[in-house]
């Protein structure tokens, strides 16, 4: 049995703690990408979606209360929809789009809506209350190290110079301020509406809307100089600085995942079908590395090799990275992340795997290409590889 | 230091200038400091190999035990107590000794006038004679964190280290600090009494008096003045 996409939204990124974003609460955000769904096709109706699987990786405070469940009722208004929470960090929302298609090619759904949020707005990386395990704090304290320090551990390994990170950061830019321009994003778009309470200057409280529809994390000022200016932030003498690295951001999106017996009720065309995904582990110390173990599992179970893949979109965690694993694999940068990635567009976390996915969908669709790929490295040394079909 | 925190006399510190180390642990064990405006203060130990052992790491555990109030998430404060000695912050005025843990709120008071300050310290001692003063308990009730916070410890300094922020031994100075502050390996959040854990900082000075660089770090600051971070 086949698991088709039939919708695929995001809304646009928001730059964490300083856009308008990070005013509404995840779970709202969340519902108003849900509600988008069922507005932009009649023939779904809630009690047909049997489960609504939320990738999110820092589930606590306004992402706890397992949020997937509460943007089930939120955002479908009907309580006998259930709703689960995914954590597999970076990976989250494409795992959760993985188990959605599993599920219903193992006959055990029809119909289920797959997405991810993260507001990083709100809470500290890692999460509020960091405890780690004294025995692996004195064993393994690289289970433990942040993400920055595996940047610079891959940097070590790979030699790949603070010049090609800058540069790789600054084309990332170029093609999303591109893309920008050219409205590239504008059909999976879903615009938000953020009502914001404040104090006003006369001491009132006062509401004013906002809506936020468009990506604001590429920067029309970026320049190869002015990202040679910044400072190393994770180590003394490092290469790897704010500007060569994903910017922190807030962000929702989803798909729905349909049967091919579904497809013929909802009457309507799929975007996609979904292939095959793998996941694989890694070093924790250099978790940036994933996607080489990943990729290669993935195309093996779906009978593919790389050249089939027509395009692909490898999550830019950090520049060193994404170069270290293009090497390795020896990608095509012409087809990797051809309308920028989270060096400019931003990474919020548990989203950032369905939102690279309906990114791909829809620009795949555009330029009527057949294979394509979603793929990243994950924290605490994991990697995760999903291919699509376009139809 | 205990006889001075458990005198049947009230006893005040009137520091100035700089008051680091065993000087600044002197005042944290007085019942009020009467500080000059300008006072360096800071337990600055880690610099010369070794941890606060005059009752200083003893008294940061305890300020933490009762700063921390029902549902706060502790292991933040703990941190943030951790790297005042860690660091080995030195305050740039009276003023910012309070946000350092050095000086406390409500208790402790600053002074402008060089000229008065004996003068008011004295009659601060004499106001609380006339009030009636009594000794405080000793003190049997310090929340210590345990492995919850010496775990943080670990993989704090471990990162510091991989990042080139701190040297070798300066991650086993702060992991010897982080064994006193914490309280050690223990399960869970447990309280403890003074002597325990003036206990585990007298342990833990002999055993780095006993270390290489440590000597190497006292031996460059009496005979160059200067700090060693070895």
């Amino acid at each position: 049995m086949n698991a088709y996409i039939v919708a695929a939204y995001r809304t646009a990124v928001g730059k964490a703690k300083k856009g308008k974003l990070r005013l509404i609460r995840p779970d709202d955000m969340a519902a108003q990408v849900v509600q988008h769904i069922l507005e932009k096709m009649p023939s779904l109706y809630p009690l047909i979606i049997e489960d609504v699987i939320v990738g999110n990786a820092t589930p606590e405070a306004e992402q706890g209360l397992n949020i997937g469940r509460m943007i089930s009722l939120m955002g479908l208004d009907n309580i006998q929809v259930p709703g689960m929470t995914v954590n597999r960090y970076c990976s989250s929302g494409l795992e959760a789009i993985a188990i959605a298609a599993s599920k219903i090619e193992a006959g055990l759904a029809d119909c289920i809506l797959a997405g991810g949020v993260e507001m990083m707005s709100l809470m500290p990386m890692g999460g509020w209350r960091l405890v780690p395990n004294l025995g692996i704090a004195k064993s393994n304290p690289d289970y433990y190290w942040n993400m920055g320090i595996t940047a610079e551990a891959l940097q070590k390994k790979y030699k790949i110079s603070r010049e090609d990170q800058d540069e790789f950061a600054f084309h990332s830019h170029r093609k999303a301020l591109e893309a920008l321009a050219a409205n590239r994003f504008v059909d999976e778009i879903v615009p938000i509406t953020v009502l914001e309470t404040f104090v006003n200057s006369k001491e009132k409280a006062e509401t004013k809307e906002h809506i936020v529809a468009t990506d604001e994390g590429p920067r029309a000022d970026t320049s190869l100089e002015g990202l040679a200016k910044l400072r190393p932030v994770f180590a003394q003498n490092g290469t790897v600085t704010a500007g060569n690295s994903s910017q922190t951001s807030d962000g929702a999106a989803f798909v729905l995942v349909v049967s091919e017996k579904m497809l013929k009720q909802l009457n309507v065309e799929p975007i996609a079908r979904f292939v095959s995904y793998a996941v694989a582990g890694v070093e924790p110390k250099h978790m940036g590395i994933g996607p080489v173990e990943a990729i290669p599992k993935v195309l093996k179970r779906s009978g593919m090799n790389l050249n089939q893949i027509e395009q692909i979109e490898l999550n830019e965690a950090f520049a060193v990275q994404v170069l270290s694993v293009m090497r390795e694999l020896d990608m095509n940068p012409e087809i990797t992340n051809v309308n920028g990635g989270a060096i400019a567009l931003g990474h919020p976390l548990g989203c950032t795997g369905t939102k690279l996915s309906v990114q791909l969908l829809h620009e795949m669709k555009k330029r009527k290409q057949k294979y394509g790929m979603v793929t990243m490295c994950v924290g605490s040394g994991q990697g995760a590889a999903g291919i699509f079909e376009i139809l | 230091m205990l006889k001075l925190k458990y005198a049947s006399v009230p006893i005040i510190a009137a520091p100035h200038g700089m008051t680091l180390g065993g000087g600044c642990e002197l005042c944290m064990h007085t019942n009020k400091v009467i500080a000059h405006a300008e006072t360096y203060m800071g337990l600055v130990e880690l610099g010369v190999g070794v941890i606060p052992a005059g009752g200083g790491t003893k008294e940061f555990a305890y300020r933490l035990s009762r700063e921390i109030a029902k549902d706060d998430i502790r292991t933040n404060r703990f941190r943030d107590k951790f790297l005042s000695i860690g660091q080995a912050k030195v305050s740039m005025s009276a003023y910012e000794a309070f946000d350092l843990g050095y000086l406390r709120k409500d208790v402790d008071e600053v002074i402008i006038s060089k000229k008065h300050q004996l003068t008011y310290a004295k009659k601060a001692a004499l106001l609380m004679l006339e009030k009636g003063y009594t000794p405080p308990l000793p003190t049997k009730d310090i929340t210590v964190l345990g492995s919850e916070g010496l775990a943080l410890v670990y993989s704090g300094a471990d990162g510091m280290q991989v990042g080139n922020y701190i040297s070798e031994y300066d991650k086993h100075l702060s992991i010897e600090l982080g064994k006193v502050l914490s309280g050690g390996e223990l399960n869970e959040p447990t309280e403890v009494s003074e002597k325990y854990l003036l206990d585990l900082e007298r342990i833990a000075f002999v055993r780095l008096c006993q270390q290489k660089k440590t000597l190497e770090r006292m031996q460059s600051l009496l005979q160059k003045g200067k700090i060693l971070r070895n």
